[in-house]
C-alpha cells in the first residue's frame, strides 16, 4: 500500500505494529523481509518516488575539521535513498574488523562476522550478486586467467569484490511494496519529532511534517530508524522532550564516533614487467568481481595499523582523474553525480593507450582505509532550522594520527613486499613521504559512506545501540544502518548494512 | 746475458701488462656492475636512474664513487658474476630486512640506490 501522506487529513494517526523510519537500503530491504507476514508494518519515507529539490534541500548542513563534500549532495532523499547513485561495490567486512585491537582505542563490536554471516547471505541476493563467495580461489575456478600478484601470503592477501548491477532499491522494489498487503508506505512523511512516554524509557509516537503544511502522528509498538547515520542521530538529537541531552543520549554518545572511508591516491606502482593484471582491474563492461590488495591481520597487529585496501587503475587512466573531493562539490546531488560520471568517462577514453605494454607497468594505488574511531569526529546540531523546523546537522570530521601513520605504514609495507618479491617498486605520493607530517591534505575524500553515530557497544558510555541495535534505556527504538557500525572496516559498508539490517528485522520477529 | 735479461724482462713486462688488463677490464666490469641496478633498469630509463642517485647523494653522505664501491662491495666479492649476483641477492635482502630509503617518493633498496648514486658520479665524471 502507498499513500502520500500531502493527501492525507491534516493531523491524522498513523498506527502499526512497527514503523520503519526511512525508505533507503535499510529501511526497504527490513521491509521486505516483512513482508506477507500479517503484521502491519508502516514504512516512512521524507520524500517520494522521484527527485524534489525541496525534500532534498532537507538534507542540508554545514561541516567543519576535514574538509568534506556537501552534505545535502551526499544521500538522496526518496524512495530507495542512496541506492539511486551508489556504484554497487560489495565486499563483507573481515574478522578483524569485528575485534578488539589494542592499538585501536574504541575498536570492538559486540558481535563477531559470524553473527553476521547469515544476513550477509540474504543481503546478497537484495543487490542481484552471485553467489555469497568472497574467495579468491572460487573465483579463479570461475575465471581462470586472473592471477594474483605472487607476494608473500603471509602479509598481503587479494580481498575480492563483487559488483551490484548497481541494484536501485526505488525502482526494483517499488512494486512489491507498494503491492504489499501488510506493508504501508507513506511518502512525504517527514520525522521531525521523536515523543517518549513519560518516563524516557519508551516512544510514544513520532510526528511527521511536509512541506504543504500536514502534521501527521505516527504510532507502533516498535520504531526503527533508518535515515542514515547523520539523519538518524540528527533526530535523536533534535528530539528533547524528557530526555534533555537529546533520545538515547544520556552519556553523550549521540552524534560521536562519526567515520568515513579514507578515500585518496596514495601511490604509484611500477612494474618490472607486464604481468596480467586481470584480477585487479575494475571491468566496467562486465562488472565482474575484482581484488584489492590487503594486509593480513598478523601485519596490522604487528605493525599497530587500521584496516584498508589499495585498489589498481592504470596509471595514464589514473592520471585523467581528478580527485573525488574535488569533483564532487555541488550542492545538487544530481549535478555533482553527473561530475563524477564525467571524471570517470574522462579517464576510461583512456583506455585503448594503457593497453601498451608501459601503460600496463603503470598504475596508481588509491586507498580505501576505515578510519579510526575517534569522539570528536562529531555531527552536533546547528543553530540554523530547516524547512519543517528541524534543526540541521554540523559535521565535525576529525582524524587522528593513527590514520595517517596507516596509511603511510600500508604502503611502505606494500613498497617492501613488491621489491622482495622482485615484481617492482612503489612511489609514495608527496603526502605520504614526511614522517613527522600527521596532517591529511585536502585531495582526501570519503566513500559518501557515513557511519559510527550512533554505535553499536553493550557499554552505554561507549555506544547507542546494544548488539541488537536497540537504543540503549529506550525499550522499543531500534537503529539500522550503518551508523550502528562501532568500526568502519575497509569495504564499502552498504551490504554489511543491509545484513545488520536484516539481522534487527530477525531480531525483532523473533522478539 | 744481455738477451737473457733482455727477455726476463719482456716476459715480466707481459705478465705486468696482462695483469693490468685483466685488472682494467675487471675494474670496468665491476664499474659497470655497480653503476646498473638491475632490477630499476627494467622500470626506469637512465635518465631517472641518475636522478635518483643524484637525490639519494643529497640525502645521504655517500658522496664518493670510493666510498660508494665500499659499501656496494662488501661482502659482494670483485668477480662480475659473481657481483652482479650478490648485488641481486642484497637489493632482496634490503627489501626483506627493511633496508629501505625514501627517495622522492620511491622506496628503493638502499643497494639500488647507492648503485644509482654511483652511476650518477660515473656520469657526472
Amino acid at each position: 500500500m502507498h499513500t502520500d501522506a500531502r493527501k492525507l487529513e491534516n493531523n491524522t494517526k498513523i498506527e502499526g505494529d512497527i514503523c520503519i523510519v526511512g525508505a533507503g537500503a535499510a529501511g526497504i530491504s527490513m521491509a521486505l523481509d516483512w513482508n506477507k507476514n500479517g503484521k502491519n508494518v508502516i514504512l516512512l519515507e521524507g520524500g517520494g518516488f522521484e527527485y524534489d529539490n525541496k525534500i532534498q534541500d532537507l538534507y542540508s548542513g554545514n561541516s567543519t575539521g576535514q574538509r568534506y563534500y556537501p552534505l545535502r549532495s551526499c544521500r538522496l532523499h526518496l524512495f530507495g535513498g542512496t541506492t539511486g547513485h551508489w556504484g554497487g561495490m560489495c565486499a563483507p567486512f573481515d574478522p578483524i574488523d569485528f575485534k578488539k585491537r589494542s592499538w585501536v582505542s574504541d575498536s570492538g563490536w559486540p558481535i563477531t562476522l559470524q553473527d553476521l554471516v547469515p544476513f550477509y547471505k540474504k543481503a546478497q541476493s537484495l543487490f542481484e550478486l552471485d553467489t555469497y563467495n568472497y574467495n579468491l580461489h572460487y573465483w579463479q575456478k570461475e575465471y581462470p586467467t586472473i592471477t594474483p600478484f605472487p607476494l608473500d601470503k603471509d602479509i598481503i592477501w587479494s580481498k575480492m569484490w563483487q559488483f551490484s548491477p548497481p541494484t536501485r532499491f526505488g525502482k526494483t522494489y517499488k512494486e512489491t511494496i507498494v503491492k504489499s498487503p501488510n506493508i504501508h508506505l507513506y511518502t512525504y512523511a517527514n520525522l521531525t519529532k521523536i515523543v517518549t512516554n513519560n518516563t524516557a524509557s519508551s516512544i510514544k509516537e513520532l510526528i511527521v511534517k511536509n512541506h504543504e503544511g500536514k502534521t501527521h502522528k505516527v504510532r507502533a509498538k516498535k520504531f526503527v530508524l533508518a535515515c542514515g547515520a547523520i539523519q538518524n542521530a540528527r533526530m535523536l538529537l533534535a528530539s528533547r522532550g524528557l530526555a534533555k541531552k537529546g533520545i538515547g543520549n544520556d552519556n553523550d554518545v549521540v552524534g560521536r564516533y562519526f567515520m568515513e572511508h579514507l578515500e585518496i591516491k596514495s601511490a604509484e606502482l611500477w612494474l618490472r614487467k607486464p604481468f596480467s593484471t586481470e584480477l585487479y582491474i575494475f571491468d566496467y563492461s562486465t562488472r565482474k568481481p575484482r581484488a584489492e590488495l590487503a594486509l593480513t591481520e598478523r601485519i596490522q597487529e604487528e605493525t599497530g595499523i587500521l584496516n584498508g585496501t589499495a585498489s589498481l587503475t592504470p596509471l595514464v587512466m589514473a592520471k585523467q582523474q581528478t580527485p573525488l573531493i574535488d569533483v564532487w562539490n555541488n550542492e545538487d546531488p544530481r549535478k555533482s553525480f553527473d561530475k563524477l560520471v564525467a571524471n570517470f568517462r574522462k579517464s576510461r577514453e583512456q583506455n585503448a593507450s594503457w593497453q601498451n605494454e608501459k601503460g600496463n607497468r603503470a598504475f596508481e594505488l588509491f586507498t580505501r582505509m576505515e578510519q579510526a574511531p575517534n569522539r570528536n569526529s562529531r555531527i552536533t546540531l546547528s543553530n540554523e532550522k530547516d524547512a519543517l523546523g528541524v534543526p540541521r546537522p554540523q559535521l565535525h570530521w576529525e582524524l587522528t594520527h593513527l590514520d595517517k601513520y596507516s596509511l603511510r605504514k600500508f604502503y611502505h609495507i606494500l613498497g617492501l613486499q613488491m621489491g622482495k618479491a622482485g615484481i617492482g617498486r612503489v612511489k609514495l605520493e608527496e603526502f605520504l613521504r614526511d614522517e613527522n607530517d600527521n596532517a591529511m591534505p585536502d585531495e582526501l575524500g570519503g566513500g559518501w559512506h557515513h557511519m559510527g553515530t550512533t554505535r553499536m557497544s553493550e557499554d552505554p558510555n561507549k555506544g547507542v545501540v546494544d548488539a541488537n541495535c536497540k537504543v540503549h534505556g529506550i525499550s522499543n527504538l531500534f537503529i539500522a544502518g550503518s551508523g550502528c557500525f562501532s568500526t568502519a572496516g575497509a569495504p564499502n559498508p552498504t551490504l554489511t548494512l543491509v545484513a545488520l539490517s536484516l539481522r534487527l528485522s530477525d531480531y525483532l520477529k523473533n522478539g | 746475458m744481455k738477451r737473457r735479461n733482455f727477455l726476463l724482462v719482456s716476459f715480466f713486462a707481459l705478465v705486468l701488462g696482462l695483469i693490468s688488463l685483466w685488472y682494467l677490464k675487471l675494474k670496468s666490469a665491476t664499474t659497470k656492475a655497480l653503476g646498473y641496478p638491475e632490477e630499476l633498469s627494467e622500470i626506469y630509463d637512465r635518465k631517472t636512474l641518475i636522478h635518483i642517485g643524484n637525490t639519494y647523494r643529497k640525502l645521504t653522505n655517500e658522496n664518493t664513487k670510493n666510498h660508494l664501491e665500499e659499501l656496494l662491495l662488501q661482502d659482494a666479492g670483485m668477480m662480475e658474476t659473481k657481483l652482479k649476483m650478490n648485488l641481486r641477492t642484497k637489493v632482496t635482502d634490503d627489501f626483506r630486512t627493511g633496508n629501505t630509503i625514501l627517495v622522492d617518493g620511491w622506496l628503493l633498496s638502499k643497494t639500488e640506490a647507492r648503485q644509482c648514486a654511483f652511476l650518477s658520479l660515473s656520469e657526472a665524471n
